[in-house]
């Protein structure tokens, strides 16, 4: 029933964890994130999509690494000491779903009014954006957590 | 002062009452209209008769109205005529009997169906109720199997009858008039033969089975329902469920006819009827405590942690930098963790015994549809297992004995009586511990494997050359073979077969492994050997490039490090080592998994036999690093679900290792080399 209510949040006036990759600023639903963590050593797993970056022992759990620059295109860059993880839960029908992102840079916790978010243009950045959002005169991009972490077809496949 | 508190008293003991009498007469009345029968209306109208009586004297005028309008109705339609009308008075009454809190839901009370809104209902009780027929319907089930080996034994009877009971008690407490009704049935049923009027085996046990399956179901229902839109849908059917209770005797609408005598018994003896109900969770007291599974798991986990925890400390000094005191409390801190680790462990452990009591009664419906006599004896169902062995255990227990009691006893028992044989056919069902592991063996005393016939099914079917001599066990490894279970013929002639490479394949997801005894004429012996638990396993931590891969000790089945020459490479097809006079695939893991030659491999690598679908094949990795017990952790998506990486798990640097799915390799190789062959074979 909570997490219900949780993800029921998305599409209100909310609160959004602000991050950077390249020149953009992205966020995802902090209803989502689970934590921020430091970068951890990452175990490439073979066969996996190329924007998996692999998998990382967060304290005694295995979680998948998505390489979100890999995921949008963007070129690959080296970690600086601001690269970190952005760890999200997600609950599905299936079950719950934890997964990292990583990101350049967290920022800070956004609050977007849902009157100022239009839809992507068609095609952009694939399917993975939920909305754009007008914040001052940055414009945040806002990502579908279940699509970056789960994919289109839903969940399933664990290993 | 008292006097009327006296008098709400007993209106209130009189709702109660009458909402639990009244709560199954839907379906029974549908039952009886469809099948009319002269006593039905009789107790019908004992019923409706009683209950205008005591509605007078309770001080509800409406409902003793509404009570003599059925009796009319009943006198001058009958039963089938005015079944709606009657059903529409009842269910004024039942709205009108309902307490305080369910007049929310009058379209439910209402709804013929027996549709029930569960958000309507106490979460709290509700819950209750799951919890308890989680318990007391395989319960019930196990008392009610025993019964047919000892009829009418006491205490099997007065178990199965208590079960009934309080799962009647605690679905009325819910609201679920269905549970209630269909228990209550049972709970008749078993109390004739309490009073010894029908002795409890064979069609007067079917009833009582069959209830409990359509509790079940109604149980999965209801949890179904508030998972889902919240209502427990029953259309329709709960007159059939409750004429699954009737013995097939000519007489339909039974239940009517049992509940309405069994009513002017009960009406004499509220009180003692009531008090039970208001006391189950008593009733059912234990020394176990719940634990959610969740829970267990992350406990589980973090002990895990914590043992990583201590092995990076222990890795960061050398134990001589620290003063003595220290290094002593280091290494008691690294024993506590794995008692810890162990305990944590045994914890998840659970005995076979529900699984078991499952067999029991399929080997029971099997044997009766078969019409075969055949006695399950098992043995050893205390022996505990991991909870996730548990239930990936059942399929294959269930395709193992539906092979028994199909192929293998002989269909008639003149024929085993002519082979010295007792008529009856005995299965065995044994769990025991063998070593550090559990070994499960399923026995039949019956015809044993046709090898002649499966090695000759074999031959036609391009499986072996003709005038093959194959090792008897090698015979027997051929039923495993996908497609050879369909394999009809073999069926017929031998027995076995069917599904048999389903049974492998859930063996191999548990790691285990299976050996056949069979002797013709004399019976069949299917044996496996499972691991204590799917969380820990014992692997090999093998390099490749700069990376650790780990293998489950288990599935290896010899390590070598051959001479380059033992290696050949067939023109066109997947490089083979030749051991011991046999040709093995080598699956080479720096290409499977992409590793380039920017670390250069040894000029002598070494090569895992690995073993899995029944067949071998040789993984070629750089180093052998040594032996340790990993803890498995699953991944999710996005990184889950890769072939050939069965999981993940932490080591002792705290860096995560991919565990090798040793079957899934084996296949991948097996599709690479048989598309390989496809060519030349076409061409």
């Amino acid at each position: 029933m909570e997490t219900l209510a949780r993800n029921t949040t998305v599409a209100a006036p909310g609160r959004y964890l602000g991050f950077r990759l390249g020149g953009e600023t992205y966020g995802l639903d902090i209803g989502v994130v689970q934590e921020i963590s430091g970068m951890l050593p990452v175990t490439r797993v073979p066969g996996a999509p190329t924007h998996v970056r692999g998998v990382v022992n967060l304290r005694g759990r295995v979680v998948p690494v998505v390489d979100l620059r890999s995921l949008f295109g963007m070129e690959a860059v080296p970690e600086s000491r601001r690269t970190c993880l952005v760890v999200c839960r997600i609950e599905t029908v299936a079950g719950t779903v934890v997964a990292a992102a990583v990101v350049d840079e967290v920022t800070d916790v956004l609050t977007i009014d849902v009157a100022t978010t239009a839809p992507p243009a068609d095609g952009a950045t694939g399917s993975c954006v939920a909305s754009l959002a007008q914040l001052g005169d940055r414009v945040v991009i806002l990502l579908d957590a279940v699509r970056v972490f789960i994919g289109a077809d839903g969940p399933g496949g664990t290993a | 002062m008292t006097a009327s508190l006296d008098k709400s008293a007993a209106a209130d003991g009189f709702r109660t009452r009458w909402r639990r009498e009244l709560a199954p007469l839907d379906g029974m009345v549908l039952t009886a209209a469809a099948n009319p029968a002269a006593d039905d209306l009789d107790d019908l109208l004992c019923l409706f008769h009683d209950l205008g009586c005591e509605a007078d004297a309770a001080g509800d005028p409406e409902v003793a109205a509404r009570a003599r309008e059925v009796q009319d109705v009943l006198l001058d339609e009958g039963l089938s005529a005015g079944v709606d009308r009657i059903l529409d008075a009842t269910d004024w009454i039942l709205h009108r009997l309902a307490p305080a809190r369910a007049t929310g839901a009058p379209g439910a009370a209402s709804d013929r169906t027996f549709d029930i809104d569960l958000r309507s209902l106490d979460p709290e009780t509700l819950r209750d109720f799951l919890e308890e027929a989680d318990e007391l319907l395989p319960e019930a089930e196990a008392r009610l199997l025993a019964l047919e080996q000892a009829p009418n034994e006491p205490s099997s009877l007065h178990a199965a009858f208590r079960a009934f009971h309080t799962l009647k008690g605690v679905a009325g407490f819910a609201g679920l008039a269905p549970v209630q009704a269909l228990a209550h049935a049972a709970e008749h049923h078993l109390d004739r033969a309490r009073r010894g009027e029908i002795v409890l085996t064979g069609d007067e046990l079917n009833p009582a089975l069959a209830a409990t399956d359509a509790l079940k179901r109604l149980v999965a229902d209801v949890v179904l329902g508030l998972r889902g839109d919240g209502w427990l849908h029953v259309p329709g059917e709960v007159p059939t469920l409750a004429a699954c209770l009737a013995p097939p005797a000519p007489t339909g609408g039974l239940v009517m006819l049992a509940r309405g005598k069994e009513r002017r018994r009960d009406a004499a003896i509220p009180a003692t009827a009531s008090a039970p109900i208001a006391a189950p969770p008593r009733a059912v007291q234990r020394e176990a405590v719940r634990v959610s599974a969740d829970r267990l798991d992350l406990l589980v986990d973090t002990i895990g942690e914590l043992v990583i925890t201590e092995a990076m400390i222990r890795r960061h000094f050398a134990p001589q930098q620290l003063p003595v005191e220290q290094q002593r409390n280091l290494e008691r801190l690294g024993k506590l963790g794995r008692e810890l680790q162990r305990i944590g462990l045994d914890v998840r452990l659970v005995p076979v015994r529900p699984v078991f009591q499952k067999m029991t009664r399929l080997v029971r419906d099997l044997a009766q549809k078969s019409g075969r006599d055949v006695e399950l004896r098992t043995s050893g169902e205390e022996t505990e297992l991991d909870r996730s062995v548990v239930d990936l255990l059942t399929d294959p227990l269930i395709h193992l004995l539906r092979n028994a009691v199909d192929h293998g006893i002989e269909p008639d028992p003149a024929t085993r009586v002519a082979s010295g044989k007792p008529a009856r056919a005995t299965i065995g069902l044994r769990a025991y511990h063998e070593g550090g592991s559990i070994v499960l063996e399923v026995e039949d005393d019956g015809r044993g494997l046709d090898r002649a016939a499966i090695l000759d099914k074999a031959i036609r079917r391009g499986l072996l050359p003709p005038g093959a001599q194959p090792a008897t066990h090698e015979i027997h490894d051929l039923i495993f073979l996908p497609g050879f279970s369909t394999a009809t013929q073999v069926t017929e002639v031998s027995g076995r077969g069917v599904g048999l490479d389903v049974v492998r394949r859930n063996l191999e997801e548990l790691r285990g492994g299976m050996e056949i005894a069979s002797e013709p004429g004399r019976g069949c012996r299917f044996r496996f050997r499972l691991p204590l638990t799917l969380a820990v396993i014992d692997g090999l931590l093998l390099g490749v490039g700069a990376e650790t891969y780990i293998v489950p000790t288990l599935a290896v089945l010899r390590i070598v490090r051959p001479e380059p020459a033992d290696i050949v490479r067939p023109f066109d097809a997947d490089e083979l080592l030749r051991l011991d006079g046999e040709l093995i695939p080598l699956l080479r893991l720096r290409e499977r998994f992409g590793i380039g030659a920017a670390v250069a491999g040894p000029a002598r690598p070494v090569v895992l036999v690995i073993e899995g679908d029944g067949c071998r094949i040789g993984l070629v990795a750089d180093e052998l690093f040594g032996q340790q017990q990993v803890v498995i952790k699953g991944f999710d998506r996005p990184a889950g679900g890769v072939p050939g990486i069965a999981g993940g798990t932490i080591l002792a640097d705290g860096n995560v290792a991919l565990i090798l799915d040793a079957p899934g390799l084996v296949r991948s190789v097996r599709a690479h080399g048989e598309r390989a062959r496809a060519i030349p074979a076409g061409a």
